[in-house]
């Protein structure tokens, strides 16, 4: 399951999506919760400890993704290692397990 | 620019993703936001919020997205909920969650804690928890 969150500014999104990705950790599921706002505060959200969060490094999308243009100049992009060592080396294990990441830019946004 | 999230992991019945957006997706190109299955738009409200979910909804189903909701956040009286569900009626999107305003989330965040561990059986908290029951019960069907 991939679940956005969006909404305007102060809506409240990250307290939704925090909260989600705690419930849907506490009943058994493995969780991801990437945190694609320029101004990250998913973290302390989800309620990491301090140290965790200053652990956690922005993903340089370009470490990580490989950039395949197709015949029709199509962009598209490939995990260029396997996502749990992207998480071993920016991200941080959170609460119930869950694995965090900070990224921006995600989603695609900036980039045609 | 496509297949980013298609290369994240939410492959197994029992993993979840779960994406913190941007302030709202008006600036993603198309396409980009395609590989998820679930977009939630979280709305206060007021007719700012609505506002905003009114130009997200037609632009994720322009994606193509399977599944767009909303969510109804601090609301804090039945003419609240009320005016986001009209609202989104009017939208066509279903009202996946209904989130009561909540002290208890300021006070969390004052603390710097997270809701669920500062107050797990408050009122926000509990209702975010049927959210999950909702999505969880729509991706089984």
């Amino acid at each position: 399951m991939r679940i956005a969150v969006a909404g305007k500014g102060g809506a409240g999104k990250t307290t939704v999506a925090a909260t989600m990705a705690r419930v849907f950790a506490e009943r058994g599921y493995r969780v991801n919760a990437l945190d694609d706002d320029p101004n990250p505060n998913l973290a302390a959200a989800l309620g990491l400890a301090p140290e965790q969060i200053s652990a956690l490094r922005r993903v340089p999308r370009e470490a990580i993704f490989d950039e395949l243009v197709d015949e029709e100049g199509r962009a598209s992009l490939r995990l260029r290692r396997p996502f749990d060592e992207i998480v071993s080396e920016y991200g941080v294990v959170g609460p119930a397990g869950m694995r965090v990441l900070s990224m921006t830019g995600l989603l695609g946004a900036g980039k045609g | 620019m496509r297949g980013v999230i298609a290369e994240l992991p939410s492959s197994s019945r029992n993993e979840v993703t779960i994406l913190d957006m941007e302030a709202s997706i008006e600036h993603l190109s198309r396409g980009t936001v395609r590989n998820v299955d679930t977009l939630l738009v979280v709305t206060e409200p007021y007719y700012r919020a609505l506002e905003t979910m009114g130009r997200t909804v037609p632009l994720a189903r322009g994606l193509g997205l399977p599944r767009v909701h909303a969510v109804a956040n601090k609301v804090r009286s039945p003419r609240d909920e009320a005016a986001i569900r009209e609202y989104s009626q009017r939208l066509g999107v279903a009202v996946a969650g209904v989130v009561p305003f909540d002290e208890s989330v300021q006070d969390a965040d004052r603390e710097n804690r997270s809701a669920i561990d500062y107050r797990p059986s408050a009122p926000a908290v509990r209702a975010i928890g049927a959210l999950v029951e909702t999505l969880t019960r729509e991706v089984a069907r």
